[in-house]
């Protein structure tokens, strides 16, 4: 039952998106990201819209992918834009429905303010979709690196996401094994309401959680007996590289943002 | 020569809340040489497993001393040369695989030595050459069998090119084909690669072809010799709990009904050649 | 209680690529007061297979009836099911989780809805069976040693008084002793209250001493299926799926090919004993 779940949504391939360094992919997203938020024109959305359509048709994920990735914020897409709609002071007034008023501004900000998060949405999903959550977790160690002066706990931190990922589908597996012997003993996981469905769930959680804290003790002696002691002197086997396409792809994303620039300061 | 392991009069004391003391080890004097294969069985709670932890300083002596390769565990300052020297893998696969991707596991450890890239690159792929994982390099532990994971795990001590590698029942978990694997691998690495290998367990016939096999006991060293002196006391063996091969057992019963039957046998082979002569 | 499995197949991830065929068209019957080794590696199926026996999985195709009624009948409830087949998983310990040994036990028993005083009862019985002090009744599961907590486990289960009773690989990571301990209190269950007995391991030693009949399982198909010296006749076999036999038989068969009179199916060390005896003392008197 839930064996089909998959860790982030990593699609894998072997497009030039997926070989980029991932500290220039996720350094590219934020930008992306701040760029569509200076865009104050609808038609500066037209150079967005073109820089994500290559992205997609370069790294060949199915467009359908990209639609899911939406469907779990929809919710507060439609209040975002609702808020911003019916709430904004200010404009010409277009339409009142009792004491709700839209007005010209409210309906700008609410256009823009759905597009931009439409825009965050596509842009972060296009970064999990294409990198796989290991070297995501490479790019973040290293991007977090210079900040560790500053107390930043850039190590641990990824320390920590890699035995996520190395113990969730360990996890996972458990689950269902407990779950079913507790099934074998009569225990019922799908019927009553949420309160009886609620403590339900102790027969399953209490072993899970005994065997994690079990699993975590002996982790820990383990990578203490294999010398770690934390990220003081430590190398590693991967060393990232930036490569020339890493500069190209950094250079593309530089050309949408001076683009964006200049339709927000010289065109109406 | 210089012993791989060495333990003078190591006593360990385990607390528990209620001010009880137990007296886990009992002054054990054991000497390791280089590149033997060593057996240690015992039943659980026997002690076994926390004399394993005192060879690479995860326990220390309550008193006594354990010294590996001449240096004294005690000694902070020597604490990771000493994890680097004799490397430990555990029971359970399961709980010491620390990364997603096989490859990186392996250099876990080197990582942690502060080893080069170039250098652990090449490590890595030795080891798990070294153990045949290689082609599995980019799988992620949970695709792998039981048999599969503890090779990942030997191979992630093999990387830190330890002088001696102890195996705390490493098969006690896996099926019978995973348990040959792991079995074969040890046995590979202590007679090609000349590593010091000792093994920990409670399955006999993991240890027939042992240089040296120590029985333990309550947390002390009861029998200490080469497997045929060690297995021919059967029934000291049974009285603490332990079982021998079946033909071992066959060859006590023969003597017993007054037949001259060495009582060495451990093999088929060996009961077949004596039977038939 | 008799069990049959008819044509039994099961796929997992049906549908998509990642499908596996776990059963391949599984057929055997199982009697009343049986005791059963399945036998088999890792991913032979044999989990799969005893995990059909009380409902947990749902087979793609074929039948399996208990007592004559086909489970696999949408109409049947599984919660009957459950009550009169009894899977102890491996590993049982792992699923303890009360504040109490008590309550812990008492969890299957509450589930089938029983009063309390047949719960009370139920839970102190299946304690003295499988030998865990009636004291530690409000010790928490979690105090107690590792083996404790296995029979507490198989406890568990016995309380619901299932007439059907599996365990998975009920001995494993114990050792020597706590092997034998585990494998005589099944066999003493078995012997007072006759259920049927299921015994999952892939260790032929422990399933050869006991069993009525042996299911060899490989690649999800059934190999060998008869009893103990049926099964060991088939050696050749066994070792090409790499199971084997116990040291004991094969040495009774390296001995037959040297001409030695001692029947191939030899299953324990005193009935070995008892042909080497004579051939030692026929050679000698010779």
């Amino acid at each position: 039952m839930f064996r089909n779940i998959t860790i982030g949504q990593y699609i894998p391939g072997d497009s030039v998106v997926h070989k980029l360094d991932p500290r220039i992919k996720i350094i590219i997203t934020f930008i992306f990201i701040v760029a569509t938020f200076l865009i104050n024109k609808l038609s500066g959305y037209l150079f967005a819209v073109f820089y994500l359509y290559l992205i997609i048709t370069i790294s060949k994920i199915p467009f359908s992918y990209i639609l899911k990735g939406l469907r779990p914020v929809i919710i507060i897409l439609l209040l975002t834009v609702s808020l911003n709609m019916f709430f904004t002071p200010g404009g010409t007034i277009l339409y009142t429905l009792g004491p709700l008023k839209i007005t010209t501004t409210g309906l700008r900000l609410a256009v823009f303010m759905g597009l931009r998060l439409i825009f965050l949405i596509i842009g972060t999903s296009l970064l999990t979709l294409t990198t796989s959550p290991i070297s995501l977790t490479d790019g973040i160690e290293h991007i977090l690196k210079p900040f560790s002066r500053i107390g930043v706990p850039a190590h641990e931190l990824a320390m920590m996401m890699t035995i996520a990922l190395r113990f969730i589908p360990t996890l996972i597996e458990e689950a269902e094994k407990i779950m079913k012997a507790q099934m074998a003993r009569g225990a019922d996981f799908e019927s009553g309401n949420i309160v009886k469905r609620a403590k339900g769930l102790v027969p399953l959680l209490v072993p899970l959680f005994i065997s994690a804290f079990r699993r975590a003790d002996e982790l820990a002696v383990a990578m203490e007996s294999r010398c770690y002691r934390g990220g003081q002197n430590r190398t590693r086997m991967k060393q990232l590289k930036i490569q020339p396409r890493d500069y190209q792809a950094l250079a593309v994303t530089l050309i949408m943002v001076l683009l964006i620039v200049w339709n927000r300061v010289w065109t109406w | 020569m210089e012993h791989v392991i060495n333990t003078q009069n190591l006593s360990f004391e385990y607390h528990a809340e209620e001010q009880t003391r137990h007296l886990v080890l009992k002054d054990i004097n054991l000497q390791f040489e280089k590149g033997q294969f060593i057996g240690i069985i015992g039943h659980n709670g026997s002690g076994k497993s926390t004399l394993a932890k005192h060879f690479n300083a995860l326990l220390l002596p309550t008193e006594g001393k354990v010294y590996v390769k001449g240096m004294d565990t005690k000694d902070t300052n020597h604490l990771w040369d000493i994890r680097q020297a004799a490397g430990l893998v555990f029971q359970n696969p399961d709980n010491q695989i620390v990364a997603a991707i096989v490859e990186e596991d392996v250099a876990f450890g080197p990582e942690n030595l502060g080893i080069p890239p170039d250098e652990i690159r090449e490590r890595v792929e030795y080891a798990l050459k070294a153990v045949g994982m290689w082609e599995y390099k980019d799988y992620p532990p949970h695709m792998l069998s039981g048999g599969q994971k503890q090779r990942v795990a030997i191979a992630g001590i093999i990387a830190m090119k330890p002088e001696c590698i102890i195996l705390d029942e490493p098969t006690a978990m896996l099926d019978p084909i995973g348990r040959r694997e792991v079995i074969s691998t040890i046995k590979k690495l202590n007679k090609e690669d000349g590593i010091t290998v000792i093994l920990i367990t409670h399955f006999m016939e993991e240890v027939v072809d042992a240089d040296r096999v120590i029985v333990m006991d309550d947390g002390k060293v009861v029998l200490d010799g080469t497997p045929k002196e060690v297995f021919k006391e059967v029934t000291l063996l049974k009285k603490i709990g332990l079982s021998v091969p079946q033909v071992t057992e066959l060859a006590h019963q023969l003597k017993r009904e007054g037949f001259d039957v060495p009582l060495d046998i451990l093999t088929v082979e060996e009961m077949v050649e004596f039977l038939c002569r | 209680m008799p069990i049959k499995v008819e044509n039994l197949s099961f796929v997992y991830n049906e549908g998509t690529p990642y499908a596996t065929v776990a059963l391949n068209n599984v057929t055997f019957e199982i009697q009343d007061e049986e005791f059963v080794g399945i036998i088999g590696h890792t991913g032979s199926g044999k989990s799969t297979l005893i995990q059909h026996l009380n409902g947990l999985l749902k087979p793609t195709s074929g039948k399996i009836y208990i007592n004559g009624v086909d489970i696999t009948d949408k109409k049947v409830s599984l919660k009957d099911v459950r009550k009169e087949v009894g899977l102890v998983f491996q590993y049982p310990e792992y699923q303890l989780f009360e504040e109490t040994i008590f309550k812990d036990i008492a969890f299957g028993p509450t589930n089938l809805g029983l009063s309390e005083e047949e719960i009370e009862k139920r839970v102190y019985e299946a304690m003295d069976i499988v030998g865990i002090s009636r004291e530690l009744a409000d010790k928490s599961p979690f105090e107690v040693s590792g083996g404790q907590k296995r029979r507490i486990a198989i406890a568990g289960i016995l309380a619901m008084k299932p007439k059907i009773l599996i365990l998975d690989e009920p001995t494993a990571g114990l050792d020597p002793k706590g092997k034998e301990e585990i494998l005589n209190k099944i066999k003493e269950i078995h012997d007072k209250y006759k259920m049927i007995t299921i015994l999952v391991s892939h260790s032929m030693e422990d399933i050869a001493r006991f069993a009525d009949k042996i299911i060899v399982m490989n690649k999800g198909r059934i190999e060998v299926i008869g009893t103990p010296r049926e099964v060991f006749r088939e050696a050749e076999k066994l070792e090409k799926i790499g199971l084997g036999v116990p040291q004991i038989t094969s040495l009774a068969r390296e001995l037959q090919k040297k001409g030695v009179a001692i029947p191939e199916d030899i299953l324990t060390i005193e009935e070995a004993k008892e042909y080497i005896v004579r051939y030692l003392r026929g050679t000698k008197n010779v």
